[in-house]
């Protein structure tokens, strides 16, 4: 067995990790974390496409088939009241289409354009987020 | 016990870069210094493993104790903070890791100096540029640390979610604990998703913290002390309790200096305490001041027949300080250990151990490598 030597007479099991292998870690540096980029938020437009439960803070959530945003995404199941809701409605059934991208109408654009709502960020980060070196916690 | 002198692989820095251990120097000299390593025997991990064990537990009873007494002024808690530690502890919240420093000499029974049980740091060290360390240079001994295979079999309790991951910006450090422990929970099979703690968004509509692409953050580990998350402006979302953090808000009882004193009052005597209290008197002229709350061994007073002998800076101490009884610190060739012991869902995994000249341990304290046989 890979993990277990003979100490003393005895089975003795190792302590150590059997084996070390790293996907993300390996050949990166500092810096590296991808995805983590100031957010980007383009206005929202008749001119540009949009797949479902594309999210704008302060209109919802984009439902392709229906070229709108609304309240919930696309097919939420409400366990409660047993009903999916799209397109504005709840329904008994979930509704089937195989449109997953669409441009929103332009009246939809610029009324959801208007309506969002900027989401606050950095309220986190005031007191470590200074940059530094070492060991800032322990 | 004993401390080898070694003669570094000549392409070390390459070779630890490469496994992410980017911040292995700095202006002073190595932070990772193979220069240098301990061996140890089996008996001695095995101390070393069972008090870590031991005190892990005397902590959940000391917080424990904490709840039930409502010590959160002794802790420097603030009140807006008990509801979400309440809640966390009645849940039993996932707690991912920590780790114990400890002092030992390999004859008296190890004694704790200190846990760091919420941000816990020094792991890509400990866990990966130790290991492969031994890989090529004991290759037959072995090494307390499975802290890696753990760390993942911890994570495949959140097969099914996504976790996000966040640290500060422009941290080396930080980044890599951050993005190593984001790598052990994809290799046990969960979603991740990096977020930096500066770009965490509040969504008001939703009532929910948010990523850079509007994602709900339901699951979120923090590389991010919990008492500055109360302080700052969206400390104030946070009783909401819309994510789960990890570590959890409980850990804010047992990383705190706080418990030490708390420790010796439920546990007088116990073999791996050192007697510590809210004042210095019982320990007369010789102790070691300690702030509630402080990290890397900072705002740290070493007093001996009422003079402070050695010090450290920083910008700790508004919540108070605990007194604690001097540790006898082994002291090899004027290089003085602590031994880090890690622990992962509960359960001692592995150790890490770091070394300086002075006694108390600082953010320049260099880590050296371990085997044992």
């Amino acid at each position: 067995m890979a993990v277990a030597s003979i100490s003393n007479g005895t089975m003795k099991k190792s302590k150590r990790s059997k084996r070390i292998r790293l996907i993300l870690l390996g050949g990166l540096s500092a810096g590296a974390l991808a995805g983590c980029s100031p957010a980007r938020q383009p206005a929202i437009s008749s001119d540009n496409v949009y797949t479902n439960n594309f999210y704008v803070p302060g209109a919802g959530y984009y439902h392709a088939p229906f070229r709108a945003w609304y309240a919930h995404p696309y097919n939420f199941y409400d366990s409660q009241k047993r009903l999916y809701f799209f397109g504005g409605q709840w329904e008994p059934d979930p509704h089937q289409s195989i449109t997953n991208v669409s441009s929103p109408l332009p009246q939809t654009a610029q009324t959801v354009q208007a309506a969002r709502t900027d989401i606050p960020r950095g309220g986190f980060g005031c007191i470590g987020g200074h940059g530094g070196y070492y060991h800032t916690y322990s | 016990m004993q401390r080898h002198s070694l003669q570094p692989r000549p392409d070390w820095p390459a070779k630890v870069e490469t496994i992410g251990l980017t911040y292995h120097s700095h202006d002073e000299g190595p932070y990772w210094d193979e220069s240098a390593c301990y061996e140890l025997d089996a008996r001695e991990v095995d101390v070393l493993e069972a008090a870590a064990n031991t005190l892990h537990f005397l902590c959940i009873d000391a917080a424990e104790a904490v709840i039930h007494n409502r010590w959160w002024p002794r802790l420097g808690i603030p009140e807006t903070a008990v509801p979400a530690i309440l809640h966390s502890w009645e849940r039993d919240d996932f707690s991912l890791y920590g780790r114990f420093d400890l002092s030992y000499d390999g004859i008296a029974p190890p004694k704790l100096l200190e846990y760091n049980g919420d941000t816990p740091t020094a792991l890509v060290e400990a866990s990966v540029a130790q290991w492969f360390w031994l890989q090529e240079t004991h290759r037959g001994a072995d090494q307390f640390n499975s802290i890696h295979e753990r760390l993942i079999a911890a994570w495949r309790k959140w097969r099914g979610k996504t976790v996000h991951f966040s640290g500060v910006k422009e941290h080396a450090e930080d980044e890599m604990t951050v993005l190593y422990l984001r790598d052990t929970c994809e290799q046990a099979g969960v979603r991740t998703k990096p977020v930096f703690i500066e770009d965490i968004g509040w969504d008001e509509g939703r009532g929910q913290f948010v990523d850079l692409d509007f994602d709900p953050m339901e699951q979120c580990f923090k590389l991010y002390p919990w008492e500055w998350f109360w302080r700052e402006e969206f400390g104030a979302h946070l009783s909401k309790e819309s994510a789960q953090w990890i570590e959890p808000a409980w850990k804010m009882l047992v990383s705190n200096k706080g418990l030490l004193p708390i420790l010796w009052e439920l546990f007088p005597g116990h073999p791996n305490l050192l007697p510590a209290y809210e004042a210095a008197a019982p320990l007369g002229g010789r102790h070691v001041r300690k702030p509630i709350l402080s990290r890397e061994g900072s705002n740290v007073s070493w007093v001996e027949g009422g003079v402070v002998v050695e010090e450290t800076g920083g910008g700790y101490g508004q919540e108070g300080y605990i007194y604690q009884a001097v540790a006898d610190m082994p002291n090899f060739g004027g290089q003085h250990p602590v031994f880090g012991v890690w622990i992962v869902d509960h359960e001692a995994a592995g150790l890490g151990i770091r070394e300086d000249t002075r006694r108390i341990t600082g953010n320049l304290s260099r880590f050296i490598p371990h085997f044992f046989r």
